[in-house]
Order: C-alpha cells, then sequence, then structure tokens
C-alpha cells in the first residue's frame, strides 16, 4: 500500500517531462510556462485562504514585485541572477510581515482591504517611478537565469524550469501540510478558539502563511521576469491578483492539486475567449474576461464553495459510499 | 491661497460623494456582516442611467427618482446574491460582491463604451468667486443633495419603526431574529437604501466628473477608506473620513500628479488600518448603531 502510494507520484511526473515535448508550438510552451508559474502564485493563495481564512487581493503585486527587483537587481545594478532572486524574496517577505503583523489580529476582512491598498500603491508605484521601472513602457533586457554555462534561454528550457518549479512548490505544500506547522494550520481552520487554546500560535501562524504566499508569487514573477526578459506594469495590476483569486477559486481552497488545475483552466478559458472577442471592438478582450470570471466568482462561491477538486472528489465520494 | 481652496472646494464636493459611498459601505456591513466590495458599482451605474436619461430628455426629478429605484434593484440583486446563500458572513460573500462589481464594470463597457460620459448641469455653469476660487452652481447641488440624502438616512434610523428594526439588526443579529425581526427583510432593506443612496450620488457628480467604466473602483477604493476612518462600524466618522478624503485627494492630485489621489486615501487607510484598526473618529461619535 505504502509502496502504490509512492509510485503513484512517477504518473504525473512522466507527464510533467514528456509534455513540453509535444506541444507543438512555441506559443503552447509559453502558455504552459504561464500555468505552471500562475499555478504556484495561486497555491500561495490557496494556502492562505484554505489554512489561514484569509484572502489578499495583492497577490498580483507579490508577483510583480518579485519580477521587478529582479528586474532591476539585474538590468539596473548588474546583481547575478540568483542573489537577485533572493533579495526579490527577502523583500517579499519583508512586506508580507509589516503589512500582515497588526492587521492579521483582525477579522477576515481587513487582510483583503489592506492588500487591495497596497496592490493598487504598488501598481502605481510600476507605472509612475520610470527612473527605476521604465515606467508604463516597461523594462527589458532582463538576464534569464543560468546554472554555469546552461542558460535558460529558449521556451523549451523554461518550460521545464517553470514545470519543475511548479512541482516543487506543490510537493512543499503537500508536505506541509504533513508536518507540525500544517496540523495547525488544519486546527485554526477549523476552529481559532480551540486552536488556541491547544496552544497553537494563531496570529503567528496566519502571519507565516501570508509571507509565504506572497514568497510563492515572489519566486514566480522572477520567473516570470527572467524568462519573458521584457516586463511592464500591465501584468502587474490589480486585475492579475483578481485572475489569481479566479484561479484559486475554481481550483478551491484547501487543496494543493486545485492550484495548478485552476490555473491551467483559467488560461485556457482565457484563450477560448481571446478568439470569441476577435470580431468586437477593441478592449473588449480584457472586459470579457471580466464579465466571465467576475460571473465564475459568483457562481463558485454560491454553488461549489470547495472548488471544482473538492466538488468533484466529494462527488465521487459521495457516489462510493453509496454504492 | 486661492488655488489651494479651489483644491479644497471641489475636494469638499467630490468627498461629499465618498462620504456617501462609505455611509452605504457601513449600512450593509453593520447590517449583513458583509463587505460589500461592489460598492463603487452603484454610483457609477447611477452615473450612466443619468446620462442614459439626459439623453432621453426625461425631467430631472423623474429621471433621478427612477436611475435610483433601478439601482436599488440591482441592490437587492446583489444582496440576494451575497447575504442569502451564505449562513456567515465570511469570505465567500466577499468574494461574491468581488465578481459582482467586476462583471459590472464588464457590462457597463459594452452598453455605454469606454469614453468618459457626462450631462449637463442642474442650473448652468456660471461660476461663482468665493475668495478667488471658482464654485460651480453643480458643487453646491452635490454638497446639498449630500448632506440631505445623509439627514434622510438617519431620520429614518432614528425615527422610523422599520428602521429601528434595522439598527436592531446592526447591533445584534441573533437577537434580532429572536425578538421577531426579519433578518432578511433587513438585509434587503439595508442592500436596497445602500445602492439607492449610492445611485443618487453617482448622479449628481457625474455632470462635475464624467463617468467611465472604470469609475467604481476609486469611488469604491475612497468608500472603503472612508468607512475605516470609522472603524468600519461607525457612519457618520464614515461620511467625515470620505469628505477628508475627497480633500486629501485633490491636493494630492494637484501638488503630487494625477492618479495619486487613490494612492494618498490608500496610504492614509493602510496606515489607519495599522496603527487605529478601530477607526480615527470613533471617539468623536460613540454611537455604534446604524446612524
Amino acid at each position: 500500500m505504502k509502496l502504490v502510494g509512492k509510485l503513484w507520484w512517477i504518473a504525473p511526473l512522466i507527464v510533467l517531462a514528456i509534455l513540453p515535448r509535444l506541444l507543438p508550438s512555441s506559443f503552447a510552451l509559453t502558455v504552459l510556462t504561464l500555468i505552471s508559474l500562475f499555478s504556484s502564485v495561486a497555491l500561495g493563495l490557496q494556502l492562505l485562504m484554505g489554512y489561514a481564512g484569509q484572502i489578499s487581493l495583492g497577490q498580483g503585486a507579490f508577483f510583480g514585485i518579485g519580477a521587478y527587483a529582479y528586474a532591476i537587481l539585474a538590468v539596473k545594478y548588474h546583481v547575478p541572477p540568483w542573489p537577485a532572486l533572493l533579495a526579490a524574496v527577502v523583500i517579499n517577505a519583508a512586506i508580507a510581515y509589516i503589512i500582515g503583523k497588526p492587521i492579521l489580529r483582525l477579522s477576515g476582512h481587513q487582510l483583503a482591504l489592506a492588500t487591495l491598498a497596497f496592490g493598487i500603491i504598488i501598481a502605481t508605484i510600476f507605472n509612475q517611478a520610470a527612473g527605476l521601472t521604465g515606467g508604463a513602457l516597461g523594462l527589458g533586457g532582463i538576464p534569464h537565469l543560468s546554472v554555469g554555462s546552461f542558460s535558460f534561454d529558449s521556451d523549451l528550457r523554461n518550460a521545464y524550469l517553470a514545470e519543475g518549479f511548479a512541482a516543487a512548490m506543490l510537493v512543499l505544500a503537500h508536505n506541509m501540510m504533513r508536518s507540525r506547522i500544517g496540523r495547525a494550520l488544519q486546527a485554526l481552520s477549523a476552529n481559532e478558539q480551540a486552536a488556541a487554546s491547544l496552544g497553537v500560535d494563531v496570529a503567528g501562524h496566519k502571519l507565516h502563511i501570508f509571507a509565504l504566499s506572497a514568497v510563492f508569487a515572489s519566486l514566480a514573477g522572477t520567473l516570470y521576469a527572467a524568462y519573458l526578459s521584457f516586463i511592464s506594469p500591465d501584468a502587474f495590476s490589480i486585475f492579475t491578483s483578481v485572475e489569481v483569486l479566479v484561479m484559486a477559486a475554481v481550483g478551491g481552497i484547501a487543496t494543493v492539486w486545485g492550484a495548478p488545475l485552476g490555473s491551467a483552466a483559467i488560461f485556457l478559458l482565457r484563450e477560448g475567449l481571446d478568439g470569441i472577442s476577435k470580431g468586437l471592438p477593441s478592449g473588449s478582450q480584457t472586459v470579457l474576461q471580466m464579465i466571465v470570471f467576475g460571473l465564475i466568482l459568483v457562481v463558485i462561491m454560491i454553488f461549489l464553495p470547495q472548488g471544482l477538486t473538492r466538488g468533484l472528489l466529494s462527488y465521487r465520494s459521495s457516489r462510493r459510499s453509496w454504492v | 491661497m486661492s488655488i489651494v481652496l479651489q483644491f479644497v472646494i471641489t475636494g469638499i464636493a467630490v468627498g461629499a460623494v465618498y462620504g456617501l459611498v462609505a455611509l452605504g459601505f457601513v449600512i450593509i456591513y453593520n447590517v449583513t456582516g458583509v463587505v460589500n466590495f461592489a460598492q463603487g458599482t452603484f454610483p457609477m451605474l447611477g452615473g450612466f442611467i443619468m446620462v442614459s436619461f439626459a439623453g432621453a430628455h426625461l425631467p430631472l426629478p423623474l429621471a433621478i427618482v427612477l436611475d435610483a429605484l433601478i439601482v436599488a434593484g440591482v441592490g437587492l440583486t446583489f444582496c440576494a446574491l451575497a447575504v442569502l446563500p451564505f449562513r456567515e458572513a465570511r469570505i465567500p460573500p466577499l468574494i461574491v460582491t468581488l465578481g459582482l462589481s467586476l462583471s459590472f464594470e464588464g457590462i457597463a463597457f459594452f452598453v455605454w463604451s469606454f469614453n468618459p460620459l457626462s450631462y449637463p448641469p442642474f442650473s448652468g455653469s456660471q461660476a461663482m468667486f468665493f475668495l478667488g476660487a471658482a464654485v460651480y452652481p453643480q458643487t453646491l447641488w452635490v454638497i446639498g443633495v449630500v448632506v440631505l440624502l445623509v439627514v434622510l438616512v438617519y431620520a429614518f434610523f432614528e425615527m422610523t419603526f422599520l428602521g429601528k428594526a434595522v439598527r436592531a439588526c446592526a447591533l445584534n443579529r441573533r437577537a434580532a431574529r429572536l425578538i421577531g425581526i426579519d433578518v432578511h427583510l433587513m438585509a434587503f432593506i439595508a442592500f436596497g437604501l445602500s445602492a439607492a443612496t449610492g445611485a443618487i450620488a453617482g448622479a449628481v457628480i457625474t455632470p462635475l466628473i464624467p463617468v467611465t467604466f472604470t469609475s467604481d473602483v476609486s469611488l469604491a477604493v475612497n468608500g472603503f477608506a472612508g468607512a475605516i476612518f470609522g472603524g468600519l462600524e461607525n457612519p457618520m466618522a464614515a461620511v467625515a473620513g470620505g469628505i477628508l478624503l475627497g480633500v486629501v485627494g485633490e491636493l494630492a492630485k494637484g501638488y503630487i500628479g494625477n492618479g495619486f489621489d487613490i494612492v494618498a486615501a490608500l496610504v492614509l487607510m493602510l496606515v489607519v488600518l495599522i496603527s487605529r484598526p478601530q477607526g480615527v473618529f470613533a471617539n468623536l461619535f460613540t454611537r455604534r448603531a446604524v446612524a
């Protein structure tokens, strides 16, 4: 039984290894890379929503800081890629702790308001601080990540890097939920007062998981910037934060498998919507996405609050118990 | 001096609208426990619908009443989607309202396009001068209408039986239910009232500041920030907070640059959230009930 449980991991690994080779075009590889990166951002938010009962509308900003910190350090200050990546993580974690510490003592929605404010402020800075960020025109010439003389400079190599990163984050989150910290988080998500009475540091654990969600977003943002070599503020607006929320909601909170599923579903849906809105006036693309994503949020929260994965799993298990 | 005064006067008019949005936000929050992210949708729709009515040459008073009724209907729909399906108000209702505001932005785009829209002011655009600052008649209309609405809302909650029932819900939902108050009906009243006042606020400000399909963002954000000044629960402090933010926002826009009005509001909101989550004006107006 234990062996089967271990072997089960091999199937997705084989899929991950073969998938990039099967994809027909560099465009498809780009979509796969983006799905992988955003699945990690969504995973961070899922952990926060599922276990701390908090919602952040600033994941797009953390993602953006990961991208811009790496890009600015590497392009303007010639910091080598890996130290720049680490610096971005440290900056994001520090911001998360500064915002989170006072806010997370309060009730559930205060963090939503604070991170919304944070997200809009950061997006404005990306746009306005042109000397540092290149403003609305964006920032180019961002170096790829490399190991020795092996540079992640092609679509295929970046697809593998992003997949590997997403898988690593998934395993990390999965294992963390089975550790002491994970059990504490599960306890506090079930009942805060009960968990506190058993000695769980409620505010502390919420704060750590908020910082962890920021770190997940930061790493994904750095890989995003290093892959595309060019970033502009559009990619890190408040709409990106909402998109991540849609991914997490579709995938389902409190299951790590929901993140890649939600991310893939939203990217594929986006491509489909772009196909539909081709004939409509300019600007309709984003607007059509807004309407559809908004409706998805409403429908999922009312009918499938556990998300698609949980919804389908519980459907399966309820059928099994009935038979 | 006159330029500062100019910013302050415009700021008070804009801030009065923010204050009304903040008031609507607090009413909904107190009665239902829902943080309504779609609060900016009401004035946005109110503004757009008035533009359409003005284009159809409807008499002004009739247009405003119809506008308020239509948007109140939207508010009731929001209530049905964000309050009724959930047993307790936590994260899911908040996400529902976020989804609704997103969808309505998109719908407004397809109905009214992306250009800023406006309609003629109520009584001409001949500016009066006050210490060297220009005051437009519409500015006075905005301030007058907002004051009237705040007084009416206050009177409703303080002097009518129904208003007191809504306030009972705000104080303690479970206890209100125990003594036979229909909590769901009160939730609908809160959403309807909040939407109608929001719509009127949007209608009166549109001749001064044209409305676009993304207007709801800055209205909602400043409304939240204003409400945070009252610790989310104190209605009159929320109105005061909204007016303050309007003035600060205009000064920031004038002296730092376009787009910084929102940043100023949000920085203030973050500072208040982090340092005094119970609100800054909480001691000024100590009553916790709705109005």
